[in-house]
């Protein structure tokens, strides 16, 4: 008798938990994978494609299937070892194809040489140029990424890469010793 | 007449250090005004936040306190012309700031007269003006609206504008208007002498803060190495009427002047990590903030000039001087008696938080309260940096309860979220702990570095933030317009299904009336066809034939 009720009581209680298990299975179901949004937020979104992937999202989805995680120069050393990390991955360095850069640039439209043909326009990924058909087209410095998508589309070469410009305002003050002094012992 | 008590604080400060006064040189005098050089240069920016914007050209003619840039945005500042003069440039000119980079400034030729005209004007703003605004009568956004314009900062130091510090505490209930005139760091003295020369402009300044924030209680700080400005604001306090003002006395320990430490000092409640002392209740508002805002909305005086304490060895006659903004330090100096030969160190703000100027060709600006041109005996220059010991009296001396070793080695490291874990950006700077390194480490300018480096990180953040945004809304708009393309092709290919139809139907309507003409298309259609199917035989044939005629050379 008392091993009926064992059997009854663990039976209900299984059937309780499976179907409060299938209820939140469907009632808290995750569209997507998370993964991807977190990897999408350590890539620095600037949509310049050297990863040979349209955009940041898209390569966040490959690198979870499977491919290299130095493909990101705006991402840097630091964008790898936090994809590293996150992915339980070994830090590797840049794809040597690829080069880092040494500081961060924008572009800029030599406004007197543009013809107005709107082809930056329709590269650019975040919609940084401003312009329409046959008129000047000008960067917003503030949104512009660095990707320099916009430079091979232009017909008369004239979007120059410059280095982002420090002021006053996004000056940041030096490290005071660069160095660790290292005495040679003879 | 009600008594003003006078009062000693009932806490202490956590941390902080004992430092030699050094104010007694510069408060023998009287302050004096420095006359107006021939040429004024004007930076755009003496504010934190955005650069302000010209409102004048370069050749435009500007009288006293006429507006030459607006503020843009809510964290900026109005500036105005302290003199009556000419545009003579605006453009690019070395500062004072830490990161000695360009700013933009307005470059103003005074004209002759109009100096001699600001010199009185300003040495008579003690006596009565005919211009006395009666300002009791005025509601709260008028008299905000007032501080804003004049274009009024913080000038105890950090120069926030004061419309916007005000605005941000009046949402919150403000029960105490703080005055802060504990003025800590050595060598300064000009918040001092204001005290002494005109405590009753600054009471006043102090009641009209009082009736924007509806602040029922009033209190002003001073440091007790400052006996003459406490006696000075205590009369005034006392002078009026219905309202108790309290005058309290503090330690004079650095640094005491900060703004929560100063609440630490007088309510022994520390302000919460990330929050301004509004949470607690108050609002600590400079006393040389008060005597500018007593200026604009009494006298209707924008924030035109400041008072700059010079001292050091290397000037003769150290003392209090009242400096009209863009004046240049050289001329400053000069007039104080300046021995160039025999300074080895110039600093602009105090010896503690301010910094290095490399050269005296640099404008006063609102943030100006010293110049300190120092000789070689006076400051020694700073032995080079040695490890840590772990002695651990930077800790003892943080006056915000950081861990300065800890942030020290994580500054070192670039280990920027533990350092900001340990709330390195808590650090007021006040170089308290450098002061007593006994390895001589410049701590502070670690943290300076790894603040920037972490306002330099959350700023990439953003804007990859921003650039998600903008290439996902980009990628939805471009979709939106593909879709819409497609849907006006449907649209076209199906309408003109519809209308081929409509015409079909209505020839089958129509063939019986004009069945003639549709005979006669159907005898070309054939006669085509026809035509077609002989050319092909045609074609046949040559073929043939050439293939036979090929044959036949062959055989030959």
């Amino acid at each position: 008798m008392s091993t009926l009720v064992a059997i009854l009581a663990l039976a209900a209680l299984a059937l309780l938990f499976g179907a409060l298990l299938g209820y939140s299975a469907i009632r808290f179901k995750v569209d997507g994978d998370p993964l991807i949004d977190k990897i999408d937020e350590i890539l620095p979104q600037t949509q310049c494609g050297q990863c040979g992937y349209p955009g940041c999202k898209p390569y966040a989805e490959a690198i979870l299937n499977g491919e290299l995680i130095n493909k990101c120069p705006p991402g840097g050393e630091q964008g790898i070892i936090a994809l590293a990390e996150l992915l339980g991955r070994d830090v590797i360095s840049l794809d040597e194809e690829l080069e880092e850069k040494k500081q961060p640039t924008v572009v800029f439209i030599r406004e007197a040489d543009c013809i107005g043909c709107t082809k930056c326009i329709q590269a650019c990924p975040v919609d940084a140029i401003l312009g329409s058909a046959k008129m000047m087209h000008t960067i917003l410095i503030d949104e512009c990424t660095g990707c320099d998508l916009c430079i091979p589309p232009c017909p008369v070469d004239c979007i120059d890469i410059v280095p982002l410009p420090i002021t006053s305002q996004n000056w940041k003050p030096p490290q005071p010793n660069d160095l660790i002094p290292v005495k040679l012992l003879p | 007449m009600t008594s003003n008590p006078m009062t000693q604080a009932e806490y202490s400060l956590s941390g902080g250090v004992k430092l030699e006064d050094n104010k007694l040189q510069s408060t023998g005098t009287p302050i004096v005004t420095c006359p107006t050089p021939s040429q004024l240069f004007i930076p755009l920016n003496m504010h934190t936040g955005a650069d302000a914007k010209t409102v004048i050209e370069v050749g435009s003619r500007v009288t006293q306190y006429q507006l030459i840039a607006e503020a843009i945005g809510n964290i900026s500042a109005n500036v105005h012309s302290p003199v009556d003069g000419t545009v003579a440039d605006i453009k690019m000119m070395p500062v004072v700031n830490r990161s000695e980079l360009d700013e933009w400034v307005i470059i103003l030729d005074v004209c002759a007269d109009a100096s001699v005209d600001s010199d009185a004007d300003s040495a008579s703003s003690n006596t009565h003006k005919p211009s006395k605004r009666d300002w009791s009568k005025q509601s709260k956004d008028e008299l905000l609206d007032i501080i804003q314009q004049a274009g009024i900062v913080g000038l105890g130091g950090a120069c926030f504008p004061t419309h916007q510090k005000l605005l941000s505490s009046a949402t919150i209930d403000c029960h105490t208007l703080l005055l802060n005139g504990a003025e800590c760091e050595p060598y300064i003295s000009c918040d001092s002498m204001t005290m002494v020369e005109q405590a009753f402009e600054i009471i006043e300044g102090c009641l009209i803060l009082a009736s924007i924030l509806n602040a029922s209680n009033l209190q002003i700080a001073i440091e007790d190495n400052k006996p003459e400005a406490i006696s000075a604001m205590t009369k005034a306090a006392d002078a009026i009427e219905n309202l108790t003002i309290e005058v309290i006395t503090i330690p004079t320990i650095y640094p005491s002047g900060g703004e929560k430490q100063l609440l630490e000092i007088i309510t022994g409640k520390q302000v919460a990590i990330g929050k301004y002392p509004a949470s607690l209740g108050y609002l600590v508002q400079n006393i040389g903030t008060a005597l500018a805002i007593y200026e604009a909305v009494v006298l209707d005086k924008p924030l035109i000039e400041r008072i700059v304490t010079v001292t050091g060895e290397a000037v003769k006659r150290p003392g209090n001087y009242r400096v009209s903004f863009g004046t240049s330090i050289r001329h400053l100096l000069d007039f104080a008696g300046w021995d160039e030969a025999k300074t080895t160190s110039l600093i602009h703000g105090g010896p503690m938080m301010g910094f290095s100027l490399p050269s005296a060709d640099r404008p006063i600006v609102k943030s100006s309260n010293c110049i300190i041109a120092g000789t070689a005996e006076e400051f020694q220059q700073p032995d080079s940096e040695h490890p840590c010991i772990r002695c651990g009296l930077c800790a003892e001396v943080c006056p915000a309860s950081l861990l300065p070793q800890q942030l020290f080695w994580f500054s070192q490291a670039g280990e920027l979220n533990k350092a900001e874990d340990h709330n390195i950006m808590d650090c007021i700077e006040c170089g308290a702990c450098s002061y007593v390194c006994p390895s001589q480490i410049p701590l502070v300018d670690y943290y300076r570095f790894t603040k920037g480096e972490i306002r330099t990180r959350a700023d990439i953040t953003d804007k990859a933030e921003r650039s998600k945004l903008r290439f996902d809304f980009r990628n939805e708009r471009l979709e939106t317009i593909k879709l819409e393309k497609t849907r006006a092709r449907e649209e076209r290919k199906r309408l003109a299904a519809e209308k081929r139809q409509q015409e079909s139907g209505s020839s089958d309507s129509t063939s019986n009336s004009s069945s003639n003409s549709t005979y006669n298309s159907k005898k070309d259609e054939v006669a085509e066809a026809l035509a077609r199917v002989q050319a092909k035989k045609d074609a046949k044939i040559e073929a043939m034939t050439k293939i036979q005629k090929d044959q036949g050379n062959a055989d030959v």
